[in-house]
């Protein structure tokens, strides 16, 4: 028996040493680690992947211009982790990446339900990170070390509902009357409930929001209670398959609002253009980046096209975001001159660039800086349509592409 | 004692980790988190191995218990101030209540159908939570998550900064509930939880009561599995009804017993130190460029072990280190003597000890008993004959209870018996074998006849000691410590046996004992036969081989088509025309 | 109430498309006592199969079951040699729990490796009939759904056909009621397990064809439909065809109605409510037969 015992201590042991190894030295010292936590695999697999692409390319281009040149022309290094959509293994991941890769900043996590305790955990360690994610209470916590650059989902909901109004006065007809349908997860109920408050104060009769199970098979009789109350419009916060469900389903049966919105995402996916072809007119959305600002401003077009060139597709919202992100990063870091947490954390707390050019102004807004929450109050959102197969920058006014109008009704064209 | 020290010794080891990962590592807490999620899993796996290994109903739905008790310890602190260690025992004891109340009724569904509705009530569970934003004017904002405020450094309130704290709880935890699944095997519900596992009515048959056996199993495994649920968030911060109480947490609770060993004590644990490692080196190694891969290798390991190992790791594991055991020449079977007190006490006035009153049982169309009445006086042997299918195991199922009568009624020591339970019925005193034996094929010979022996016994250890002269009368003394899957049909029969008498019936029912068994073994079974009718038990005995029947039994009921044609005195009865025509006559009309 | 009718409507006609999942379902839960969790998978993979061959070859979603069933046929018969028959020559049990955890871990393997392949892109088929609809007493029909209904029909009736009227069809009900005694009576149980495992895989060969023009294609697709197939297939009865079929149909219609009604997420909770119900009021289902 003793020898049993001893096979099994040994095996046991050598197991214990060998994962204990480890490969990646703990950090060459003229390096920065920027640590990325994205869902790498599982069903939102595509949105890492492009997030990966985008800051990729990001970190590629500081590189190549010689670094951090603060540090002396320290090189970025990106630090993948893999949330695999899911909140305890984004929590483990950046675990993984503060303590073991040791990173000095981080960027993520793209679902809010996962960033949410994710980020926690940075704050916790007090590693500076810069959130993607939409949900209000990220950066309502008074934590010091989570950072917010893009819009929440007030914003996005309120410029949602703006935007169709202001979109609306120069339509006909008026849009009196609404139904909400959001999937039952915590990004659609809580964008469904910011979108009822916006709804409601701008005088639009909401009859009902139904937040309905997430990758339901049928929804139909969802439909039909929709086009019982006859409602002029329709705002679906949906994933891909849901939103492709609803969009065939709302034309079986009929149901032709005067309009037809998205709070974002699977209706602004590439793929949704895809298969929707059609159906898919006239659809306006709110999303935090669309290609058209480049119209307005050249530098983010042409950054666009070498995107494209690179990896087949142009940048995404939330890709376009995690940019974003890393460029404010390298931005403090060039202020801070050091990689040290708590001064990079108040460089990043002093970030305060109006130079439309900027490379960090990807999502451009009047300007960069953050409020004591953690906020840049100056966030905005934008409203597009689906044209033609094609998104049409829409709303504000003050970055709409100048010739594109608004094709009201929704499919105007097949009526 | 040997295991005892061992086992201290892992704890102690496992104590040092976080001080060596720090001397070596430098500040690690990553190595800590992958170590407390395999603690994490291993004490959820061997919290389902209650009921799910021990008694062997597969609940997969246990997330939901997981859900009630994250957020009956979550709703408790962020609301009322209470503690979470409070709040976790108070979640436990809801799960409990949840756990046994839904378990209940549900345990009489077999198999399959109990796992289909673990599930059903799990989601049922899952998605009102996530439609429900308030409860009793609670905030717990449905499928948005309750979020449990970050505090920093606050033990008293389960929080810590770093993993040390939760490492060690967690470690606490883990030792705790390995001691409980060790406590419940060597103990009284650990062997009939493992005789209803491997043949429920069997055990039934011996007076288990397999209700309140498993109520007992599922009210521990819902307390514990709610315990988990408070860590989970105490450690996350976070919780939603979407992943708490979600079919993927139960399916791993399912899956890491399995792949451990099913029903052992240390097997969850195993089960988590080969998966959990897994999933986090496939994600370190091929984050981004491989999707899925540890779930299709926990798919193919779940597979694997299911088709090559069913038995799970900790067998395998065990192998290696027992030393092999000899098994003792088997000598010719003695019969050992009667481990005293079998006769009872008559009932007064030689008034019949069972009474079979125009019993009727039909089974659709076809006739399985038809107005059947005889008795039984207490010291009798009574045979009952007749061909197959001429009712004569109907008969003995109509009296234990396992059938209802159509119609008729069966007394048994001067008491009409109704509704009673078969396992009711055995602790009035009527114990029977099986046609097919039925041995808890898992469990040793010795722990066989123990099953049998608990109910009467006052302990453990007097149960083992009972089961040994039961085992030694029934010839089978040299064979206890073997497992019931390596005995012959000769030796199972007589482990039949054995576990009947340790019953301490009053009347006990033998359905065809010498069916099936070799010319060999069966002098020596009817010769245990005769010991037993020697101690002046009551019998009741089918058999097919008349000359054994003929010898054993004061009288003889003769059986057709499920009507009693004759009774009487063997000898009268087996020369009987009518008898012999109905035997000959059945056999011709077959062939 | 025209809203309730039309409902119910749509929830019949997407309920015929459940019940030929619970067909499926059925063949291998009536009959084997098998708790199959890999049948959403089959789905999917019959799905993904009649894609490609739109894609690549250009053929009609229904046309496609011509070559999808019979390779669905042999991949059900090859899953059932290989895997599940092993273990049923060891357990005892009627219901042997084994199976349904090897299954699932088929399950897991195959959704996985789907997504490792194809990648969770979302891809959807848009035929001449995608999204044609008719309207009949002011209601409106979706057409690749009547065609789901029209081929639920067919297909219930060809297997109440093959059960009770051909040989090979009685075998398989025979060894479902009882194993032992059908192989005493000299049929190879383990070949009617493959037929019968290979039968039901085939099936979804039928559903995909009817899916794929009105529905994503996704390696997740599976679940969603699986679950509810379980709570058909009690419903209608274990074992009954017309049961499985009618019990498709009611789940579709309470669906819809409960949705229309309330939400579409208490629905889920409802169907589920009614499958604890009918497990301890009548577990033989509406149509089963009662087993001893």
């Amino acid at each position: 028996m003793r020898h049993g015992m001893l096979r099994i201590a040994t095996v046991l042991g050598l197991v214990g040493l060998a994962t204990m190894w480890n490969p990646t030295p703990a950090g060459a010292a003229d390096e920065v680690r920027i640590g990325v936590v994205s869902p790498m695999t599982g069903p939102t697999a595509k949105f890492g992947q492009a997030q990966k692409n985008a800051l990729t390319m990001a970190a590629d281009d500081v590189n190549a211009a010689g670094g951090i040149k603060s540090l002396g022309g320290a090189k970025i290094r990106l630090v993948f982790g893999d949330t695999r959509g899911e909140a305890d293994t984004g929590v483990t991941e950046t675990e993984r990446l503060i303590t073991r890769e040791k990173v000095h900043a981080l960027i993520g996590a793209f679902q809010s339900g996962v960033g949410f305790p994710s980020s926690a955990m940075a704050e916790r360690h007090q590693v500076p990170w810069l959130t993607f994610g939409t949900f209000d209470k990220i950066t309502e916590r008074g934590f010091k070390y989570v950072f917010r650059a893009h819009a929440n989902d007030t914003i996005k909901a309120r410029t949602l509902i703006e935007g169709l109004v202001a979109l609306g006065k120069r339509a006909s007809p008026p849009i009196g009357s609404a139904v909400i349908l959001a999937e039952n997860t915590e990004w659609g109920k809580s964008v469904s409930d910011k979108q009822r408050g916006f709804l409601e104060k701008a005088g639009v009769k909401v009859h009902f929001v139904e937040n309905y199970p997430y990758a339901a098979p049928d929804l139909t009789s969802l439909i039909v209670k929709a086009k019982g109350v006859k409602p002029d419009l329709v705002v679906a916060d949906s994933y891909l398959g849901d939103a492709l469900l609803i969009t065939r389903q709302m034309y079986e049966q009929e149901l032709r609002p005067v309009a037809y919105a998205a709070g974002g995402g699977g209706h602004v996916q590439p793929d949704f253009l895809k298969n929707m072809a059609k159906l898919s007119d006239g659809i306006l959305a709110a999303t935090m980046w669309d290609a058209a600002v480049g119209k307005a401003v050249p530098w983010i077009a042409k950054e666009n096209e070498r995107h494209v060139a690179k990896f087949g597709a142009p940048f995404t919202e939330d890709s376009a975001g995690y940019y974003q992100g890393f460029q404010i990063i390298v931005d403090a870091l060039e202020r801070a001159k050091t990689t040290s947490a708590k001064e990079l954390r108040d460089a990043i707390a002093a970030t305060n660039i109006t130079d439309v050019n900027h490379k960090a102004m990807l999502l451009p807004y009047k300007a960069l800086r953050f409020d004591e929450t953690g906020q840049n109050p100056n966030a905005t959102a934008m409203v597009v349509q689906i044209q033609g197969g094609k998104f049409r920058l829409l709303y504000p006014e003050s970055i709409a592409e100048p010739d594109a109008r608004v094709v009201w009704p929704y499919l105007a064209t097949t009526r | 004692m040997r295991h005892a020290g061992l086992a201290l010794l892992s704890i102690v080891g496992a104590a040092l980790v976080p001080f060596a990962t720090r001397a070596l590592i430098g500040d690690d807490d990553y190595w800590l988190q992958v170590l407390i999620w395999v603690m994490f899993f291993a004490y959820l796996s061997a919290a389902w191995n209650l009921i799910g290994g021990f008694a062997g109903q597969y609940s997969i739905g246990h997330a939901g218990l997981l859900g009630i008790g994250a957020y009956t310890s979550s709703l408790l602190y962020v609301h009322a101030g209470v503690s979470p260690w409070l709040g976790m025992l108070a979640g436990g004891c809801l799960a409990a209540v949840v756990g046994g109340a839904i378990g209940y009724p549900c345990f009489r569904l077999r198999g399959a159908f109990f796992s289909l509705v673990t599930i059903a009530f799990a989601e049922m569970l899952r998605v009102g939570t996530e439609l429900t934003d308030s409860l009793f004017g609670l905030p717990i904002n449905g499928v948005r998550g309750f979020l449990l405020p970050v505090a920093g450094s606050r033990p008293a309130d389960f929080q810590f900064v770093g993993k040390r704290g939760y490492y060690y709880v967690m470690l606490g935890l883990l030792v705790i509930i390995l001691t409980v699944g060790w406590l419940v095997k060597r103990s009284r519900l650990g062997y009939y939880l493992a005789a209803i596992r491997d043949d429920e009515d069997a055990a039934a048959a011996l007076g288990v009561r397999p209700a309140r056996a498993k109520l007992l199993a599922m009210v521990l495994s819902s307390f514990f599995t709610a315990i988990g649920g408070t860590f989970y968030a105490q450690l996350i911060g976070f919780i939603t009804p979407t992943r708490t109480m979600s079919l993927d947490f139960s399916v791993q609770m399912v899956v890491m017993p399995v792949l451990g060993g099913i029903g052992t004590v240390l097997g969850p644990l195993w089960g988590a130190l080969v998966l959990v490692p897994i999933g986090e080196v496939t994600r370190a190694l091929w984050s981004g460029s491989l999707q899925g891969v540890h779930l299709i290798i926990y798919g193919a390991l779940l597979m694997l072990v299911i088709l090559k190992w069913p038995q799970g790791i900790d067998p395998w594991l065990r192998g290696l280190i027992a030393r092999r055991r000899e098994t003792p020449v088997a000598a010719q079977p003695i019969l050992g003597d009667a481990p005293l007190v079998t006769a009872h006490a008559s009932p007064d006035g030689g008034e019949a000890l069972l009474r079979v009153d125009g019993l009727s049982r039909s089974f659709g169309g076809a006739v399985g008993v038809r107005e059947l009445s005889f008795e039984v006086a207490p010291g009798e042997v009574v045979g009952i004959i007749g061909a197959n299918g001429a009712g004569k195991t109907t008969v003995f199922n109509l009296i234990t209870g396992a059938l209802a009568a159509d119609g008729g009624d069966v007394w048994f020591a001067g008491r009409r018996l109704g509704r009673e339970s078969p396992d009711a019925r055995n602790r009035l005193g009527i114990a029977r074998t099986f046609q097919i034996v039925r041995p808890f094929i898992g469990l040793t010979a010795l722990e066989n006849v123990m099953v049998a022996a608990l109910p009467r016994a006052a302990s453990v250890a007097e149960a083992r000691r009972e089961a040994g002269r039961w085992l030694a009368f029934a010839g089978l003394g040299h064979r206890a410590g073997v497992i019931a899957s390596g005995l012959s049909t000769g030796e199972r029969k007589r482990l039949e046996l054995a576990r009947a008498l340790a019953t301490r019936p009053r009347l006990l029912l033998l359905d065809e004992v010498t069916g099936g068994v070799d010319q060999r073994s069966l002098p020596g079974l009817v010769r245990l036969m005769q010991g037993i009718r020697a101690e002046g038990l009551t019998l009741l005995v089918i058999e097919h081989n008349l000359r054994v029947v003929t010898a054993l039994a004061d009288r003889l009921v003769v059986l057709h088509l499920g009507e009693k044609i004759r009774e009487g005195p063997p000898q009268a009865v087996v020369t009987d025309p009518a008898v012999v025509d109905v035997y000959v006559g059945a056999t011709v009309a077959r062939g | 109430m025209r809203g309730l009718a039309q409902a119910a409507t749509s929830g019949l006609l997407i309920g015929a498309v459940y019940g030929l999942i619970a067909l499926g379902l059925n063949i291998v839960f009536g009959t084997m006592r098998v708790v199959n969790f890999a049948q959403g998978t089959l789905l999917m993979a019959g799905m993904f199969l009649t894609y490609w061959l739109w894609e690549l070859g250009g053929v009609h979603p229904y046309i496609s079951p011509l070559v999808t069933v019979p390779l669905l046929f042999g991949l059900g018969f090859a899953i059932q040699h290989l895997f599940v028959s092993p273990l049923l020559a060891r357990e005892r049990a009627r219901e042997p729990m084994s199976v349904l955890l090897l299954t699932l871990g088929l399950a897991l393997v195959l959704e996985n490796v789907a997504l490792l392949f194809f990648s969770a892109d979302f891809k959807t088929v848009t035929t001449d009939v995608s999204m044609q609809t008719f309207k009949t007493a002011g209601l409106i029909v979706s057409v690749p759904r009547l065609v789901g209904l029209g081929a639920m029909i067919a297909t219930s009736l060809g297997l109440y056909l093959f059960f009770m009227h051909t040989d090979l069809g009685r075998a398989v009900r025979a060894t479902g009621q009882d194993r032992e005694v059908a192989r005493l009576m000299g049929i190879n149980d383990f070949r009617i397990y493959g037929v019968a495992y290979g039968l039901s895989a085939a099936m979804m060969g039928i559903a995909a064809a009817v899916l794929v023009p009105f529905f994503y294609i996704h390696p997740g697709v599976g679940t969603s439909f699986l679950l509810k197939a379980f709570v058909i297939v009690v419903l209608g009865g274990l074992g009954s065809m017309p049961g499985a079929a009618l019990g498709g149909l009611l789940v579709g219609v309470i669906e819809g109605a409960v949705a229309l009604w309330v939400q579409a997420a208490v629905a889920q909770i409802v169907l589920f409510a009614v499958f604890v119900a009918i497990l301890f009021v009548r577990p033989a289902g509406l149509l089963g037969v009662e087993r001893r």
